[in-house]
């Protein structure tokens, strides 16, 4: 029975496996034209230009109806919403870039009608703070790992140093109307539990 | 009868102000009667505030539309159950409902015998009483669910039609229920920081707290997923709307929070941190309980909406400033001895959770408040939609997920890197092997391979860890599951983590299907059909039906998997009569073992036979609701109370109290 580990795992990943291939094999072809971007369809208005429909998607993906509160556009069913993303594919059509035709919109609705916004300006300020902050969190657990290896060989017993209270029982604990021994109790109690938090892990 | 709630009301009001300050005077000078009078008073105002709820359910049931809630919440033609859960289907009614949760749990932990947290119980009777009293004083004297109409109108409104669904009537109790569950933690440590008392006594008393607290809410969130894929009709179950945003933000907190006390209490490591972390969680549920209620940002939750932002504002603004200069205040007292010592150890693997749960936490919070900010700033407006925070939080928490398949092998101390790597080696392969075996498939989506490698990977090392477990039992002679129930039986906290590890396992499976959606949106005739993905709509014909609140018109469809029928799909249009004007389209979904085909009309022409139809293909959505299903289960194995510990924690007590001689006790 050594190896039950390695077969259980194995069996694990064999049927993660063959879950993920029943999902995906078959859809596999739509996929393929989704990240392949090769798919083009004919515009319907200008008869033989053409447009990427992928990329057409992925504008609209990043736009919001600018009506409906915070609905992607490519979601909404209302008239308005159609016409842009007719606005799109025509303008696709005629070789203008993502960054333009967004910018197009931008200019005539305003910033929301973005629904992320862009990395530079003031509105980058969205992606940049929550990278530094992340960034500056890391430092300090850094720091707080390496900084401070002095003398780990004195580092006392987590059970007997470090559980005792911060502070000597405060005399609020006998007061809750428990019988003389709250003291006792409460000590009798954290020892205990000290002792079997440090035992209780392997 | 509306008189007699509202006395109930006041007189509970009344009652929860002289526990806090009973119990705070009694514990600053002394007075043991004091101390028991504020706890006493504190029971009774519970008592009260259950009186009140009961009222305004026996008027809910009573048609009583005299009360500007009922009307408002109610009509008629309601059913039995939307009645009941109209007490918190508006602001006023579900703050009462708040507040009554809330002292249902402050009760519970005065009224459980007090042990270790002897020393700590008045001041957390004055801390949650005050906290309490916030919520109270609202209801009291600013959104009364008990006020009056001058004209009696013959039927009411009706509750809000969305909210007319299953998934309403236990979203919101099981959310509060954990949000309102997070106070006693808080109260707990303001207690040791008020009393000095800053051994892990509050931890023990609030551990168990802490967990039923995060399972309720952990439901919760789910439920609302599900309320939201069932009914809101876009296709998805999570969509980074600013009050969801609300509800994960003290979930992420407490997750932390959960993780970065076991090294207190093993090793008396983090303690600042995590009195801060306590105080950080409980500020969030007022945040986030600001944010949903005040309307400052726009989200499918604006019936919860109204003017009380100001007082929230001010004593969330109260509860931070004075919780900060606590923590300041006995900083001194908080110093821990014990350091980290290396980087490839069990606390530095904890502070690795912590890092990025509080990452992806602040992401949250930035995403969601930065609309605000920026529009008081620049006054420009601007929204921050889905693909921000997939792109900055998704990453992040699958990180955490990959570090939970380390994490656990790592020892105390000084872990060995070496003997990690030997254990780690398995998962490495399989989560390999899945993704050499998925791209030959046709997966190549860099996010989609990444997310179920890392998948692989932990869900890999978790199980080998049960087997390791379950092996080392076995040579004790126990069969296989016999050695198994009884390791996770013995190992409560351990092996229920190891189970909740393996639902968030699942749920990262379900979330990494997402990139596999498609869709498809077309207008059909009866016959005609639809193909998205391996799957296809046949329109098949409308029809109706009648209910005595509302009328449905159905499309039906029946759906074929590569020319296979597979079952049938009937999106609706419902009309509910008191709301003629508000018609909802209402989702149809057909569960497949790998994928959910999910069916909205947008809109139908009876006469010319023609319907148009939104078709969603999610795949894997089941994993999702599995391991949720899954994490519950393991936060109650965790949670369950210990009896044998409970033994042998009594008799130590016991024997100590009398002061007998000490016999070993024979229970190891």
């Amino acid at each position: 029975m050594r190896h039950f580990g390695a077969r259980a795992a194995g069996a694990l990943g064999v049927a993660v496996i063959a879950m993920a291939l029943a999902a995906f094999a078959p859809a596999s072809a739509f996929a393929q034209a989704d990240d392949g971007g090769a798919t083009t369809a004919a515009v319907p208005a200008q008869t033989g230009a053409t447009y990427d429909a992928a990329e057409a998607d992925a504008i609209a993906r990043s736009l919001n109806c600018p009506i409906c509160e915070g609905r992607n556009l490519i979601d909404c069913p209302l008239p308005v919403c159609a016409e842009m993303r007719g606005e799109i594919r025509t303008r696709l059509a005629a070789g203008e870039h993502r960054s333009a035709i967004i910018q197009y919109f931008v200019d005539y609705y305003g910033e929301r009608v973005r629904n992320t916004p862009p990395l530079s300006g003031l509105s980058g300020l969205a992606w940049w703070v929550p990278l530094a902050a992340l960034i500056g969190g890391a430092a300090v657990v850094v720091r707080l790992v390496n900084g401070r290896t002095a003398n780990p060989t004195t580092t006392p017993r987590p059970a007997d140093a470090d559980m005792t209270p911060g502070a000597p029982l405060s005399s609020t604990a006998a007061v809750a109307g428990s019988p003389g021994g709250a003291v006792d109790y409460a000590a009798a109690i954290e020892r205990l539990a000290a002792a079997r938090a440090s035992g209780d892990d392997e | 009868m509306a008189e007699l709630g509202y006395a109930c009301v006041v007189a509970a009001l009344a009652c929860v102000g002289y526990a806090a300050v009973a119990s705070a005077l009694g514990a600053g000078r002394h007075v043991p009667a004091l101390v028991g009078s504020g706890r006493r008073s504190m029971l009774v105002g519970a008592a009260l505030i259950t009186a009140a709820v009961a009222v305004l359910e026996i008027s809910l049931y009573r048609h009583d539309f005299t009360m500007a809630y009922v009307w408002k919440t109610s009509s008629l033609t309601t059913p039995a159950l939307y009645l009941m859960t109209a007490l918190w289907g508006g602001q006023e009614g579900s703050l009462l409902f708040w507040s009554w949760l809330m002292s249902g749990y402050v009760s519970l932990a005065l009224l459980r015998p007090w042990r270790a947290d002897v020393g700590l119980m008045p001041w957390f009777t004055a801390i949650g009483a005050t906290v309490l009293m916030f919520f109270l004083g609202l209801v009291a004297f600013v959104a009364n669910p008990f006020s009056r109409l001058a004209v009696v109108p013959a039927d009411g409104s009706g509750l809000n039609a969305l909210l007319q669904h299953p998934g309403m009537a236990f979203h919101p109790p099981m959310l509060y229920l954990g949000l309102t569950g997070l106070t006693i933690p808080y109260a707990f440590a303001m207690a040791a920081l008020i009393t000095g008392r800053l051994d892990a006594a509050w931890l023990t008393a609030s551990r168990r707290w802490l967990l039923v607290a995060w399972l309720c809410l952990s439901i919760g969130l789910g439920l609302g997923g599900r309320w939201a894929y069932d009914v809101l009709g876009w296709g998805g179950y999570w969509g980074w709307d600013p009050v969801e945003n609300a509800a994960l933000m003290p979930w992420l907190a407490s997750t932390a929070f959960l993780h970065s006390i076991m090294a207190e209490e093993r090793r008396g490591l983090f303690r600042t941190w995590n009195a801060a972390l306590v105080v950080l969680t409980f500020c969030l549920v007022l945040i986030g309980t600001f944010l949903t209620r005040a309307g400052l940002v726009s989200s499918v939750h604006a019936f919860a909406q109204s003017d009380i932002g100001p007082y929230f504002l001010g004593f969330t603004s109260f509860a931070i400033i004075g919780s900060i200069a606590l923590l300041w205040w006995r900083l001194p007292l908080l110093r821990s001895t014990v350091r980290v010592e290396r980087l490839v150890s069990r606390e530095a693997a904890f502070l690795g959770n912590n890092l990025l749960f509080i990452g992806a936490l602040f992401a949250v919070f930035w995403g969601t408040t930065f609309p605000i900010i920026s529009e008081w700033v620049t006054g420009q407006k601007l929204t921050i939609g889905p693909s921000y925070f997939n792109r900055l939080v998704l990453p992040l928490l699958g990180a955490a997920v990959l570090l939970m398949g380390i994490g656990p092998v790592v020892a105390w101390r000084r872990g060995d890197a070496r003997a990690v790597a030997r254990v780690l080696s398995r998962p490495a392969f399989l989560a390999l092997v899945l993704v050499v075996a998925l791209a030959v498939a046709g997966i190549h989506q860099p996010t989609a391979l990444a997310g179920f490698a890392v998948a692989a990977f932990a869900g890999g090392a978790t199980v080998i860890e049960i087997v390791r477990g379950v092996r080392s039992r076995r040579r004790l002679g126990e069969g296989w599951g016999t050695a198994f129930v009884r390791l996770v039986a013995r190992q409560r906290r351990r092996y229920g983590g190891y189970i909740v590890h393996l639902g968030i396992v699942f749920l990262a499976i379900g979330v990494t299907g997402n990139v596999y959606k498609a869709d498809a949106e077309t207008a059909l005739r009866q016959g005609e059909s639809v193909t998205v993905g391996d799957y296809a709509l046949r329109f098949e014909g409308f029809g109706q039906s009648s209910e005595p609140d509302r009328q449905i018109d159905r499309a039906r469809f029946t759906v074929l998997q590569r020319g296979r029928v597979v079952g049938e799909v009937a999106p609706s249009r419902q009309l509910f009569r008191n709301r003629e004007d508000q018609p909802m389209t209402i989702p149809s979904i057909l569960h497949r073992p790998l994928a959910d085909v999910y069916a909205l009309l947008g809109g139908f022409d009876d006469a010319a036979g023609v319907v148009t139809v939104k078709v969603h293909v999610n795949p894997l959505v089941g994993c999702v609701w599995l391991g949720l299903i899954v994490l519950v289960l393991g936060t109650l194995t965790a949670a369950w109370p210990d009896g044998q510990e409970q033994r042998v924690l009594d008799a130590e007590l016991a024997r100590l109290l009398s002061g007998s001689a000490p016999p070993r006790p024979t229970v190891a």
